[in-house]
C-alpha cells in the first residue's frame, strides 16, 4: 500500500472515530494530559484496586463528570463511581474542562474526604434549647419547609420584605439565586463579597465597567500579580497554570507581596512592599512609562476618556491629546523610584528594574490583583487601578497576552423563565446610604447596622458561609445571633458543622460539589464556558436506569442540594400560585407541577448555550445528556477586544445620534441575548434612546460599559459622589501606614491564605487537614528579637478592640516591621451541649453522626465567656484521634489547630469601595504570665466605637448624591431594585439638594 | 501526515485505542503490555537526546535545543493555539511522538492554513497562510528534518532490526518509508553546502580507556552519537550467552562493566564485531551523509575495540609491574564495575 492510500486510510479512520464522539488517538498527545481515560470509556472504566496489590484486582467504574466547590474557580472534577458498590472512590481532574484542563489543586481530590467525613451533617436539625446552647433534634425536611415558608409568606404579604436575606459565601453558581430572589420580589441578597475581592473589584469597575480582570498569562511577556493567589491554591489554579505556561514561554514574572509566599519563589522580581506602599510603587512604574514614552499613545488616545477629563478638570486648556499627554506627564512625575522605596522598603534599583521589564513588554502584559493589597488598606481599591494604569498605558486591554474584562471572557445562560420584575424595596441593611459607591453588600457591618438602626431580619439565611468565623468582630455576629429581636429565625444551610450554624435554629444539610447541581462559568483565559456541577451518585443511578425523584435519595443521610430545596420553598411560600411566585418555578411541559432541575438545567442546555446543542447532536444525545457526560463546554476562544467590535449597522438605522461625548444612541430595539452576564446597566440619552456604543475614529465601536463608555481615567462617579481628589488611579496612605500607627505598633497581614485550604469550604477534608492544620505569626528576626521571643515561642497581638495569644514563627521571609497570620486556621466550637461532644452516636447511615457531634477533625474546643461588652475565648483542648466510621481519624497526630484571630478585629469598612480593610495596626508582646495558646479577648463596646469612627470617613449619598438617588445607578448591582427605589428617602433627598434636616 | 502522527502513537504503552490505529496503519497486532515493555520501555526509549547527546541519557542539551527550536516556532507564529504545540517545549520536547506530531502540525499549517489544535490535528477557522508564511513553515519543516530528527531516527529504527518483536519491525519499517517521503518532498529545501546538523557536528568520539578511563569508556560506548552503535540490554545478554559469561543485573554500565571485567579479552572481541556490523547497518537508509557519519563513528569505535581486544588477549610479555598499563581495558572495566 503506498504512503498516500496510507495516510488516507489513517485519515478516515479518525474522521470516522471523532464522529462518533471518541478519541482515535491512545493519548492526547504530549501537548495536553495524556494520563486520563479516553472520554467514550468513561462509562466503563476498568482499573486495578491498588489496595489490592499484588492481586491484580480489577474494579469497574463509571466516570461521573461535576465541578469543585472548595472554592470558586469551579474546576473540573471525574467522580470514579465504582459500579459495583455504588460509591464514590476518587476524584480526580476532567481534561474535558476547558478552564482546568485535567489539572487541579489538593481541593479537589480532596472532595472525597468530604464525602466521607464521619462529622457531616446528615440530617435537618432544629434547635431545642437557647441559641447556642448546642441542643439539637432531628426534624423532617417537611416541618423545617413548613416554618420556613411561612415566615416568608408572612414577610411578603405583610410587606416586610427586606426582613428576608439570604446570606451567601462563594456563591459556586450563576444565576439560579439570584433569580430566585427577584422571583420572590426580595432584595435580600447579601454576599461576603466586601470581605473579600471587592476592594480590587471597584478598583476595576471604575476603569471599564467590569470588575474582574482576566489576564492572558499564558501569552504574556511580563506578569504582574499583586496577590499570591499563583500558588495560595484559591481561585486561582487554573490562572496558576496559564501562569507557568506563560513562565516556560519566557514571560518575566513580578510579585508584589510582603511575605516570601509560594508564588512569591516563582518571581523574577519579588517586592517586597510595605503594606499599602504598593499603589505608590505602581504609580512610579507609571510615572517611567509616561516619562520615557514608553506607552502606546495610540491606545490611549482611542480609549481613554481624556477629553472628558481635560473638560472637566482643565477647562482653561486646550482639549487636544498633547496637552492631555503633558499633564499626564505633570500629574504623576512626583511618583519617582526614589519615592516609591522611601514609601515600600524595596530598594530603588529594583524598583526602576520592575518598571524597565514592564516598559519592554509591549501590549503583553497581563497583570492581577485579587483582594492582598486591595483587601487590606484603606484605599485599597486604589492598587487595582493603579495596577489596571499599566494595562491601560501599554495597551494591554483585552489583547492577547494582556488583561480582558471579565465579562468578556464568561458566560451565563439566561434561564427559563427569567424575572423581568425587580424588587420595590431598598435594603438599608445591605446596601446603606453611608457607602454609595461600595462595590458590593457591606454585609460584614450586620451586627452594626441592626444593632444602631433598629434593623431586624425575620428570616436570615447563611448559606455555606460562616460569618462569625470569617468576618472580622465575631462576637458582635454573636451578639446579633443570639438576639431574638435582630434575627427572628436563622436557617443555616452547610454540609458540616461551622461557628455561625451553632447559632443558628435550623441547620439543614447540604452537598458538597459532587451532591449538588449548579451552573459555572469563570473567566480564566479568552474564552466562554460553562461547567456542569452534579450530584455523582444520582446521575449513576439514573444512567443504570434508576427514576430518583429527588437529588435527597441519591444522596448520604437526607443531604439535600439547594436547587431543589429553593424550588420546594418557593412552592410552601406561595402554594397557590397568587402572589406570583410560584409561577417562576414552575413547569412548562406541566403546568401546575413543579419544575424539575432537569428541565431547568435542560431548558438552558437546549436554548441559551450556542453550539451545544449541535455539539450534543453530533453525538446523538441531548443537551442535557452531553452536559451530563462530560461536565463542560466551550462556547468559544479568542473573543478578542470586543470594545473594537463595530457596532452592526441595523443596530445604527433607528434615530442615531452621537453626543458630544461621542456616545452613540438609537432607538433600536437591543437585540436578543442569551448571555446574562452581569453587566452595568447604562443610561439612555434621556429621549428614549439606548446606548449602543461609542464613536471611535469615525466608526460607532462597542467600547466599555462606563458613563464615557472608554476606559475612564478619570472616573465622572468618583467625582460626582464626593471623591473628586480620587478620581484618577491615585495613592494615599493608608490606614497601616507608619505614619498612622503609634511607635509600638505594626502592621498585621490577615489577609493570606494556605495553599490547601478555604476558609469554612475545606474543613472536615482530612487529607487537607493533615497538610496545613495552623497559622503562627510570622514575624522578621529583627522584630523578633526586639520582641524577646523565638520560633514557638507565645505572643500576645493587642488590637484596637481586644487581644489574641499564638505562636511566632520567626522568618525572614517577611518585610521587617511586619507580621503576618493567616485567616486560615482557628477553627473552633464551644465546649458545651452536644454539637460540641465528642462522643460518635452513629447511625443508620453507617456510624456517621446523624448531628449534634460537631466537627472534630481541625477544630478546637473552646469555653465561651461574657461579661457585658466584655468576651473571652479559651481553648479546652485542640484535636486528636477518635474512633469513627473512618480509620483514619484514630491516625490524626496533629492537635494544633491555629488561633482565630479575626475575632480580634473591629470592622474597618472603605469609605468608597465598602470593603473593608484587613490589615491591622497591632502591638506585639511576649505573652503574658497566663496567657495560653489560643486565648481571645475582645470587648465589643469598642468594637463599636472603632465602627463609627469609620463611619465618620464616609461620603454618604444624602450629603453628596448629585441627583437624589442613593447610588449611582450604572453601578452593578446584584438583585437590582426597580428604579424608583433608588430615590433618596425624602429627607435624605432634600438634604442632598442642599438643605439641612434639623434633627441631625 | 496524520500518518505521522499515527506512527508517532504506535510508541507509546499500548491501549486498546492502538488496535485501531494500527488496524489503519495495515501493521500486525499490537503488542502486549509486556511486550512494549520489553521492548521500547526498558530498551529502546524514543527520545532524540539519547541517542544525540553526548550521555546517552534522556534530556540535557539536545532537548534544550529542541524545546528552544519549538519556543521559536511559536514566537513566529502568532496563532495561539500553534503556539500550545510549539510551547511543548516540556520534558518530553524531544519524543519521538511529539516531534512527529509537530511535523505534522507544520505540514497542516502550511497546506491546509487555519488553526492546528496540538493533540487533534483540527483545522479550521484561521487565515489560510500567505506565501511568506508557507515559505517559512517549509524551512521550518526542513530545519526540524535535518537537525532534529533525521540526525537519529534511522539509527534508532535500525535498533529494531532484531528486536524480535513483529509489530515493531514492521512499525519501524513503515516510519522510515513515511520519513524517506517526507525528505524526499523537502529535497529543494536542502542546501548541499550546509554543515552537518549540529548534534552530530558537535558530538565529542568515543573516549579511550587508556588515556580517560574505564567509567567514561564504558559511557561512551552505551552512548550511541559517541560510538556509532546502538547497544540494549538484550544485546547484553546476548553477549553473555555468546561468551559464556554472566550478566549482572542492574543497569547497562554495571553490567558491561561487569562482562568486561570477566572476560575483557572475548567482550572487547564480541563488541567490536557488533560495531562492524553497525558499520553498515545503516547503508540505504536515509540521507546518505548522515549514514557516512554514523557508519565512520562506528568503524572508529570497531577499530578501537578491536585494537583493546588484541592487546587484552596478548599474552603477559611484560612483567606485571604497577608502573605499566599492561591491561587498560581490564583496568578500566575493574573500576567501572567497583
Amino acid at each position: 500500500m503506498t504512503l498516500q492510500e496510507l495516510e488516507a486510510r489513517v485519515s478516515a479512520a479518525k474522521a470516522e472515530a471523532e464522529a462518533r464522539g471518541e478519541t482515535f488517538y491512545p493519548g492526547a498527545s504530549r501537548v495536553h494530559l495524556a494520563a486520563y481515560p479516553p472520554r467514550e470509556r468513561w462509562a466503563d472504566w476498568v482499573e486495578l484496586d491498588s489496595k489490592a496489590w499484588p492481586e491484580r484486582v480489577e474494579r469497574r467504574f463509571m466516570l461521573v463528570p461535576t465541578t469543585c466547590f472548595n472554592c470558586e474557580s469551579a474546576c473540573g472534577l471525574l467522580a470514579y463511581v465504582d459500579r459495583e458498590t455504588l460509591e464514590v472512590r476518587k476524584l480526580e481532574g476532567n481534561p474535558e474542562h476547558p478552564g482546568s484542563r485535567g489539572r487541579n489543586c489538593a481541593k479537589g481530590p480532596a472532595t472525597v474526604t468530604q464525602l466521607v467525613d464521619p462529622d457531616r451533617i446528615l440530617h435537618p436539625l432544629k434547635r431545642t434549647g437557647e441559641r447556642g446552647e448546642g441542643r439539637w433534634e432531628r426534624v423532617g425536611w417537611d416541618e423545617a419547609l413548613d416554618e420556613i415558608a411561612s415566615r416568608i409568606r408572612a414577610a411578603l404579604d405583610e410587606d416586610r420584605r427586606e426582613e428576608v436575606m439570604y446570606h451567601v459565601g462563594r456563591p459556586g453558581e450563576d444565576g439560579f439565586t439570584e433569580r430566585m430572589l427577584a422571583a420572590w420580589g426580595v432584595d435580600g441578597h447579601n454576599s461576603h463579597t466586601n470581605i473579600c475581592s471587592s476592594g480590587a473589584r471597584a478598583g476595576y469597575h471604575f476603569w471599564m465597567g467590569m470588575d474582574r480582570p482576566s489576564p492572558d498569562h499564558a501569552n504574556a511577556r511580563v506578569i504582574v500579580l499583586v496577590s499570591s493567589h499563583l500558588e495560595a491554591g484559591h481561585y486561582f489554579n487554573p490562572h496558576a497554570q496559564r501562569v507557568m505556561e506563560g513562565k516556560k514561554n519566557g514571560a518575566k514574572l513580578i510579585v508584589f507581596d510582603t511575605r516570601l509566599s509560594n508564588t512569591a519563589t516563582h518571581a523574577d522580581h519579588w517586592l517586597s512592599t510595605y503594606p499599602g506602599s504598593e499603589a505608590a510603587v505602581l504609580l512610579a512604574v507609571a510615572a517611567h512609562l509616561i516619562r520615557t514614552g514608553s506607552y502606546d499613545a495610540t491606545f490611549v488616545e482611542r480609549w481613554w476618556n481624556w477629553r472628558e477629563y481635560l473638560e472637566t478638570n482643565h477647562p482653561g486648556e486646550p482639549a487636544d491629546f498633547e496637552t492631555f499627554q503633558r499633564i499626564l506627564r505633570e500629574l504623576y512625575e512626583g511618583f519617582t523610584f526614589e519615592f516609591a522605596a522611601a514609601e515600600s522598603g524595596v530598594p530603588e534599583a529594583t524598583v526602576r528594574a520592575v518598571a524597565e521589564t514592564v516598559a519592554g513588554a509591549g501590549n503583553r502584559l497581563s497583570t492581577h490583583n485579587w483582594r492582598s493589597a486591595a483587601a487590606g488598606n484603606l484605599g485599597g481599591w486604589q492598587v487595582a487601578r493603579c495596577l489596571f494604569l499599566l494595562n491601560a498605558l501599554m495597551g494591554a486591554v483585552a489583547v492577547p497576552g494582556g488583561t480582558y474584562p471579565n465579562s468578556w471572557n464568561k458566560y451565563v445562560p439566561r434561564p427559563i423563565r427569567m424575572p423581568s420584575r425587580h424588587p420595590k424595596g431598598w435594603n438599608d441593611l445591605t446596601w446603606p446610604g453611608d457607602y454609595p459607591l461600595s462595590l458590593m453588600e457591606m454585609s460584614f457591618l450586620l451586627p452594626h447596622l441592626t444593632a444602631e438602626r433598629e434593623g431586624r431580619l425575620d428570616v436570615y439565611f447563611t448559606r455555606v458561609y460562616n460569618p462569625v468565623w470569617t468576618n472580622p468582630d465575631g462576637f458582635s455576629w454573636i451578639e446579633m445571633l443570639t438576639d431574638p429581636e435582630r434575627i427572628g429565625l436563622h436557617v443555616a444551610l452547610t454540609p458540616t458543622w461551622n461557628e455561625t450554624a451553632f447559632f443558628a435554629d435550623y441547620v439543614l444539610p447540604m452537598g458538597h460539589s459532587a451532591e449538588r447541581h449548579d451552573l459555572t462559568s469563570y473567566e480564566q483565559y479568552d474564552g466562554r464556558w460553562i461547567g456542569f456541577r452534579q450530584p455523582v451518585l444520582r446521575t449513576a443511578r439514573e444512567r443504570l436506569g434508576e427514576e430518583l425523584a429527588t437529588t435527597r435519595d441519591a444522596n448520604p443521610g437526607e443531604v439535600w442540594e439547594e436547587n431543589e430545596f429553593w424550588i420546594e420553598l418557593t412552592w410552601r411560600i406561595d402554594p397557590d400560585g397568587s402572589r406570583g411566585v410560584r409561577e417562576f418555578f414552575e413547569s412548562r411541559r406541566r403546568p401546575g407541577e413543579k419544575m424539575t432541575v432537569d428541565e431547568y438545567y435542560g431548558w438552558i442546555f437546549e436554548n441559551s448555550v450556542p453550539g451545544l446543542p449541535e455539539r450534543a447532536a453530533r453525538e446523538g444525545i441531548s443537551p442535557l445528556e452531553y452536559m451530563r457526560r462530560y461536565g463542560a463546554f466551550e462556547i468559544d476562544r479568542e473573543v478578542g477586544s470586543l470594545h473594537e467590535t463595530p457596532v452592526p449597522e441595523a443596530d445604527l438605522r433607528n434615530d442615531f445620534v452621537v453626543d458630544r461625548a461621542g456616545r452613540a444612541y438609537s432607538r433600536e430595539p437591543a437585540p436578543p441575548s442569551s448571555n446574562v452576564v452581569p453587566l452595568p446597566v447604562l443610561d439612555g440619552d434621556g429621549d428614549g434612546r439606548r446606548r449602543v456604543g461609542v464613536e471611535v475614529n469615525g466608526t460607532v465601536r462597542q467600547g466599555f460599559p462606563t458613563p464615557s463608555g472608554r476606559l475612564e481615567f478619570w472616573s465622572s462617579t468618583l467625582a460626582e459622589w464626593g471623591w473628586p481628589e480620587m478620581a484618577v488611579p491615585s495613592y494615599a496612605r493608608s490606614h497601616v501606614h507608619p505614619q498612622n500607627m503609634d511607635r509600638d505598633q505594626m502592621c498585621l497581614i490577615s489577609t493570606f491564605r494556605l495553599p490547601v485550604q478555604v476558609h469554612t469550604r475545606s474543613a472536615n477534608a482530612k487529607w487537607l487537614n493533615e497538610i496545613a492544620h495552623t497559622n503562627p505569626v510570622w514575624l522578621h528576626p529583627g522584630d523578633a528579637a526586639r520582641i524577646g521571643v523565638a520560633t514557638g515561642d507565645l505572643v500576645r497581638v493587642e488590637t484596637r478592640i481586644g487581644h489574641f495569644v499564638a505562636k511566632a514563627w520567626v522568618t525572614e521571609g517577611i518585610h521587617p516591621g511586619v507580621a503576618a497570620c493567616s485567616h486560615h486556621m482557628g477553627r473552633w466550637k464551644p465546649g458545651t451541649g452536644r454539637t460540641a461532644g465528642d462522643e460518635t452516636t452513629g447511625d443508620e447511615t453507617g456510624g456517621r453522626s446523624s448531628g449534634g457531634q460537631g466537627a472534630r477533625q481541625a477544630v478546637a474546643t473552646v469555653d465561651l465567656g461574657r461579661e457585658g461588652d466584655a468576651w473571652a475565648m479559651s481553648r479546652r483542648k485542640g484535636t486528636g484521634p477518635f474512633a469513627s466510621s473512618d480509620p483514619d481519624t484514630a491516625r490524626i497526630w496533629w492537635t494544633d489547630v491555629g488561633v482565630h484571630q479575626n475575632m480580634t478585629f473591629a470592622v474597618q469598612p472603605d469609605p468608597v469601595s465598602g470593603a473593608h480593610c484587613w490589615h491591622q495596626a497591632v502591638r506585639i508582646e511576649r505573652a503574658k504570665p497566663g496567657d495560653r495558646y489560643g486565648d481571645i479577648a475582645v470587648d465589643t463596646a469598642k468594637s463599636r466605637r472603632v465602627f463609627r469612627q469609620w463611619l465618620e470617613l464616609t461620603r454618604p449619598a444624602r450629603d453628596h448624591s448629585p441627583d437624589g438617588t442613593r447610588r449611582p445607578y450604572w453601578l452593578m448591582r446584584p438583585v437590582r431594585p426597580e428604579r424608583a427605589a433608588f430615590r433618596l428617602p425624602a429627607t435624605d433627598a432634600a438634604k442632598s439638594a442642599g438643605t439641612t434636616d434639623p434633627e441631625r | 501526515m496524520e500518518l505521522l502522527r499515527a506512527l508517532g502513537s504506535m510508541i507509546d504503552a499500548p491501549s486498546p485505542k492502538h488496535a485501531g490505529v494500527a488496524r489503519a496503519l495495515g501493521l500486525p497486532e499490537p503488542p502486549t503490555s509486556a511486550e512494549h515493555h520489553r521492548v521500547v520501555a526498558s530498551q529502546r526509549w524514543p527520545y532524540a537526546s539519547v541517542y544525540l547527546g553526548a550521555e546517552g541519557m534522556i534530556g540535557g542539551v539536545v532537548r534544550d535545543r529542541i524545546a528552544g527550536f519549538r519556543r521559536a516556532l511559536g514566537a513566529d507564529d502568532p496563532r495561539p493555539a500553534a503556539e500550545a504545540v510549539a510551547r511543548d517545549a516540556s520534558t518530553d520536547a524531544d519524543h519521538l511522538a511529539a516531534l512527529l506530531d509537530l511535523l505534522a502540525a507544520l505540514e497542516r499549517w502550511s497546506n491546509a492554513g487555519g488553526s492546528v489544535e496540538a493533540g487533534s490535528a483540527d483545522s479550521g477557522g484561521g487565515p489560510a497562510p500567505g506565501a511568506a508564511q508557507r515559505a517559512l513553515l517549509t524551512h521550518a519543516k526542513a530545519t526540524l528534518v535535518r537537525e532534529h530528527v533525521a540526525p537519529w531516527l534511522r539509527v534508532y529504527l535500525a535498533s529494531f532490526d532484531d528486536c524480535g518483536a513483529l509489530f515493531y519491525e514492521a512499525w519501524a519499517a513503515l516510519l522510515g518509508r513515511a520519513i524517506d517521503a517526507v525528505e524526499g518532498e523537502l529535497r529543494d529545501e536542502a542546501e548541499p553546502s550546509a554543515p552537518l546538523p549540529a548534534a552530530l557536528r558537535d558530538a565529542p568520539g568515543l573516549p579511550d580507556p587508556r588515556r580517560a578511563g574505564g567509567d567514561a569508556f564504558v559511557a561512551g560506548l552505551l552512548a550511541p552519537v559517541r560510538s556509532g552503535i546502538v547497544l540494549v540490554r538484550d544485546d547484553l545478554t546476548r553477549l553473555a550467552d555468546d561468551a559464556g559469561l554472566a550478566c549482572r543485573a542492574g543497569e547497562r554500565r554495571y553490567a558491561l562493566a561487569g562482562l568486561l571485567a570477566q572476560d575483557p579479552g572475548g567482550t572487547l572481541a564480541w563488541l567490536s564485531r557488533r560495531a562492524e556490523e553497525w558499520r553498515d547497518r545503516l547503508a540505504g537508509r536515509g540521507s546518505a551523509r548522515i549514514a557516512e557519519w554514523w557508519s565512520g563513528r562506528a568503524e572508529a569505535t570497531a577499530r578501537l575495540l578491536s585494537q583493546l581486544a588484541r592487546e587484552a588477549a596478548a599474552p603477559a610479555r611484560q612483567p606485571a609491574s604497577a608502573e605499566l598499563p599492561a591491561q587498560p581495558a581490564m583496568a578500566a572495566a575493574s573500576e567501572a564495575s567497583r
